[in-house]
């Protein structure tokens, strides 16, 4: 497939401080790529340069192919949706819609309120169209921001922690609603967040970055089950870090299983090709659906504290202090 | 093509805005440093005369201004944290003071506090005369204690009551508390209020013209020596030695401010909405009586300008006459002039600020400090200096036109206030939403004329508004400017007074002042209704 987007060993930075250095990236025609690092990381600068608002120091950024240098963001056609939606609060809902087509003046009046009515019933905000911003709810605010970025036909959709400024239970539903929008406009979409679960559940792709370089990249699945590194296997989810015959294995809580409700058990019996750890439970932590135990345990590396979750209704009989014996269903080596 | 357009329309505004602002305000004070010798400077400062006018500026200035800020927070303490009576009725009276034109101060002076003033005539019968150093202190003191009010009322409103509370918690008394937290507290602010009133009674012209007398001051002078031509060079030297301590008195009054707002930020400006505990009975009833003659003095001098165009001849013959307004049709011209320039004046005023504070808090064009530094130095220069600066430019490049010198000095005078209003507004508009707007494919001018200026309407409407207001009461930095076929309704008072036509000067000012207040009226009436209609 065609990239849609290629970033090209791009540097920013903010007087002496680096914020972006050296990174490349491709992005796939009509995919949802997300990039995911903690705060501080260079995302958002990243995002800031591939819509124009700041031109990179040095590398370049192609969007269909062509070279973006020198050209500003409102020559981009890139879609923007910001952290606090930046509605134009004195404009109507509609108004806000119509903005950047009556900048472009390319309609005449009657297609205008047409193409506005369309994309508001594809966004399902068409009984809003006479109301103001601040008379709309979070979720209502930002579909009519992509609404707005969505009438010009951009080639890309940028969007910057568009659900940070949710509550958690709304968050999960606009999720949900962003996805399907996406996936019915096929629109090539790059989402900027610092929340794992938001980028493994929307994105085809999730790019990880740290302090201004791209750790790495790949489908969630990949990111998630083969990290390349402890930092990226840390950040996109809990992860518990082992040696073994001189190897570093990562393994995620979930993937532990109870082998044994004690810890009786010979270390020299183990196959080599299995995990068998064994030791005390020293805290418990109910989750809901899961429960999540910290085991202090002792192996020929020495001793450690594992985190495993299990199912909170197969787990009922464990107990802090009690032996257990973990067996690792999976493991990944780094 | 229509890329590089656009990048021209902004360039070419910037650099419009920049040139503006060069010959209107750098050139014409350039001017003024350039045209004295050294002679000039020599004869002024070795002349006993303007030693004396020197110290006596210096005297008027020290003492007005610490009376000022005494009364403006001794009525804001009031107002705000002591729960006076009627509070909410003294809050207003300042602010009413504030827009009313600063002719109406120094005629009511003469008809309260003259050889036939009511107070001092009429009402204890003495036959003395307040003109002079005394008369100019309760004139600039009524004049300048409500800028000083406005700001210590809005540093002592953001002082949060917990801090108060825990002082009093601790067991000291509410006095106490007044006098070492409360006032600490305020303390920057307060030093800004005293430097930015000291920078205004600097400029003052007004009132030591009126009621100065023979107590010479500066700012008066620069006028003086000028009239007839007796000589520019000293004229220019007086305007340099006085604008600059005005200058330094400025920049130190910016600091100040800055400190003060600085402290709120690390205290966290949050106010609790703690109930506050009452001053003692006493203190409130001693600070009630204050506000009360201070607010009575100032009504008494709108009562005066209205009973004295009603009256025959002032404390002599006391028969009520329409005739002073009978007069007024003469007048037409300079009502008009007054208004009309006034108004071109605020819309220029206005549009330079906005643009101003666009180019420098908005873009990142070069040379912004300038533009910054530019656009404020007409708050730190006297007025009658300025106006000095623009007769000498107009001569210099030999362009004799009194209403374009009029319409610009009135349109620089009040810039600065407008860019301070502007910018406020300004900073509170979220910068993404400059950023959306660019993303859906809008310019910066189009950020400009679509997002900032509607969203920042009613700023833009109270800068209109309060320059147009200034401009129509403004003597000092108009006074050079006039010409026979340029009269202004401001000065015209100023000379009715001088005359003894005092009806006359009363009725021309209640006139004025009435359709000052109009304006603002319908101002407020327009924002209204706008607002109203924007909620639904």
């Amino acid at each position: 497939m065609k990239a849609k987007l290629e970033l090209k060993n791009i540097s920013f930075s903010f007087g002496n401080t680096p914020a972006v250095s050296d990174f490349s990236l491709k992005v796939e025609e009509g995919s949802f790529t997300t990039l995911l690092g903690p705060s501080g990381c260079g995302k958002t600068t990243l995002l800031r340069l591939i819509s124009g608002l700041l031109q990179p120091q040095s590398g370049e950024i192609f969007i269909d192919g062509v070279n973006q240098a020198g050209i500003e963001i409102n020559r981009r056609k890139v879609g923007m949706v910001f952290q606090d939606y930046a509605l134009f609060p004195h404009l109507s809902v509609a108004q806000n819609i119509a903005y950047g087509l009556k900048i472009q003046k390319t309609q005449p009046k009657e297609e205008l309120n047409q193409i506005i009515e369309e994309a508001a019933q594809s966004l399902g905000i068409e009984s809003l169209l006479s109301r103001y911003p601040s008379e709309l709810s979070g979720g209502q605010q930002q579909r009519v921001a992509l609404a707005r970025s969505l009438v010009l036909e951009p080639k890309l959709l940028l969007m910057d922690e568009p659900l940070s400024s949710l509550d958690t239970k709304l968050r999960t539903k606009v999720r949900e609603e962003l996805k399907e929008i996406q996936q019915r406009l096929k629109i090539t979409t790059i989402y900027v967040t610092h929340d794992q679960e938001e980028a493994l559940s929307l994105s085809t792709k999730i790019a990880v970055i740290n302090q201004g370089k791209l750790l790495q990249e790949g489908s969630p699945k990949q990111i998630y089950f083969e990290p390349k590194t402890a930092f990226v296997a840390d950040f996109v989810g809990k992860a518990n870090f082992i040696k073994k015959d001189g190897k570093n294995l990562m393994i995620r809580p979930e993937w532990f299983k109870i082998a044994h409700n004690s810890s009786r058990f010979e270390q020299s019996l183990v196959p080599a090709d299995k995990i068998l750890l064994g030791g005390t439970i020293l805290s418990e932590e109910f989750l809901g659906s899961k429960t999540r135990f910290v085991v202090q345990t002792s192996n020929t590396d020495g001793k450690e504290a594992v985190t495993a979750d299990f199912d909170t209704i197969f787990c009922s009989e464990l107990r802090i202090g009690s032996r257990i014996l973990l067996e690792a269903a999976k493991f990944w080596e780094l | 093509m229509g890329k590089i357009n656009k990048i021209k329309q902004i360039h070419f505004l910037y650099a419009a805005v920049i040139l503006i602002l060069t010959v209107c305000i750098v050139f014409p004070l350039l001017c003024v440093l350039a045209s004295p010798g050294p002679k000039d400077f020599v004869s002024v400062f070795s002349s006993s005369v303007w030693q004396g006018a020197m110290l006596n500026t210096l005297l008027e200035c020290v003492s007005s201004t610490t009376l000022s800020v005494i009364v403006g927070y001794l009525f804001a303490y009031a107002v705000v944290k002591a729960d006076i009576p009627f509070k909410k009725i003294f809050s207003f009276i300042p602010i009413l003071h504030l827009m009313t034109p600063p002719f109406v101060g120094g005629l009511s002076f003469i008809l309260l506090f003259g050889r036939q003033g009511f107070f001092t005539r009429t009402l204890l019968g003495l036959d003395v005369s307040l003109y002079g150093f005394r008369g100019l202190l309760i004139a600039q003191v009524l004049c300048f204690f409500p800028i000083a009010y406005l700001i210590c009322a809005q540093v002592l409103k953001r002082v949060p009551p917990s801090l108060e509370q825990a002082a009093r918690a601790m067991g000291a008394s509410k006095a106490r508390i007044a006098f070492t937290v409360t006032l600490p507290l305020c303390i920057n602010g307060i030093i800004s209020a005293a430097l930015f009133i000291a920078v205004s009674v600097l400029s003052d012209f007004g009132n030591p013209m009126i009621v100065g007398g023979r107590f010479r001051v500066l700012a008066v002078e620069i006028y003086t020596q000028l009239t007839g031509w007796i000589s520019a060079g000293t004229s220019c030297v007086l305007g340099i030695v006085l604008v600059l301590p005005s200058v330094l008195l400025f920049m130190a009054q910016h600091k100040f401010m800055k400190r003060q707002n600085e402290k709120f930020a690390t205290l966290g400006s949050k106010v609790s909405p703690l109930p506050e505990k009452k001053s003692s009975a006493i203190t409130r009833i001693l600070l009630f009586i204050f506000c009360l003659l201070i607010s009575l003095l100032i009504l008494a001098q709108f009562a005066a300008i209205i009973i004295g165009s009603l009256q025959k001849l002032w404390g002599i013959n006391t028969q009520l006459t329409a005739d002073h307004f009978k007069t007024i049709g003469k007048f037409g011209r300079e009502l008009a002039n007054s208004l009309i320039f006034a108004f071109i004046a605020a819309i220029f005023s206005t549009l330079l600020a906005s643009l101003s504070v666009f180019f420098v808090t908005r873009t990142n064009l070069p040379c912004k400090k300038y533009v910054d530094i530019c656009i404020q130095i007409p708050a730190a220069v006297p007025g009658s200096l300025f106006g000095l600066a623009l007769s000498l430019s107009s001569n210099f490049l030999h362009v004799h036109a009194s209403s374009l010198m009029i319409v610009i000095a009135m349109t620089v005078a009040f810039m600065p206030f407008s860019y301070r209003i502007i910018s406020t507004v300004f900073s509170q508009i979220k910068s993404s939403l400059d950023d959306a707007s660019r993303s859906l494919g809008a310019n910066k001018i189009q950020v400009l004329g679509t997002i900032l200026l509607p969203l920042s309407r009613g700023g833009i409407f109270s800068s209109f508004i309060y320059d147009f207001v200034r401009g129509v009461g403004t003597i000092s930095s108009v006074i050079f400017l006039i010409s026979f076929k340029t009269p202004l309704a401001s000065i015209k008072i100023l000379n009715l007074a001088e005359q003894g036509e005092w009806g006359k000067a009363a009725a021309l000012a209640t006139i004025l002042t009435s359709l000052t207040f109009a304006v603002l009226v319908a101002g407020k009436v327009i924002m209204f209704i706008r607002k109203k209609r924007n909620v639904k």
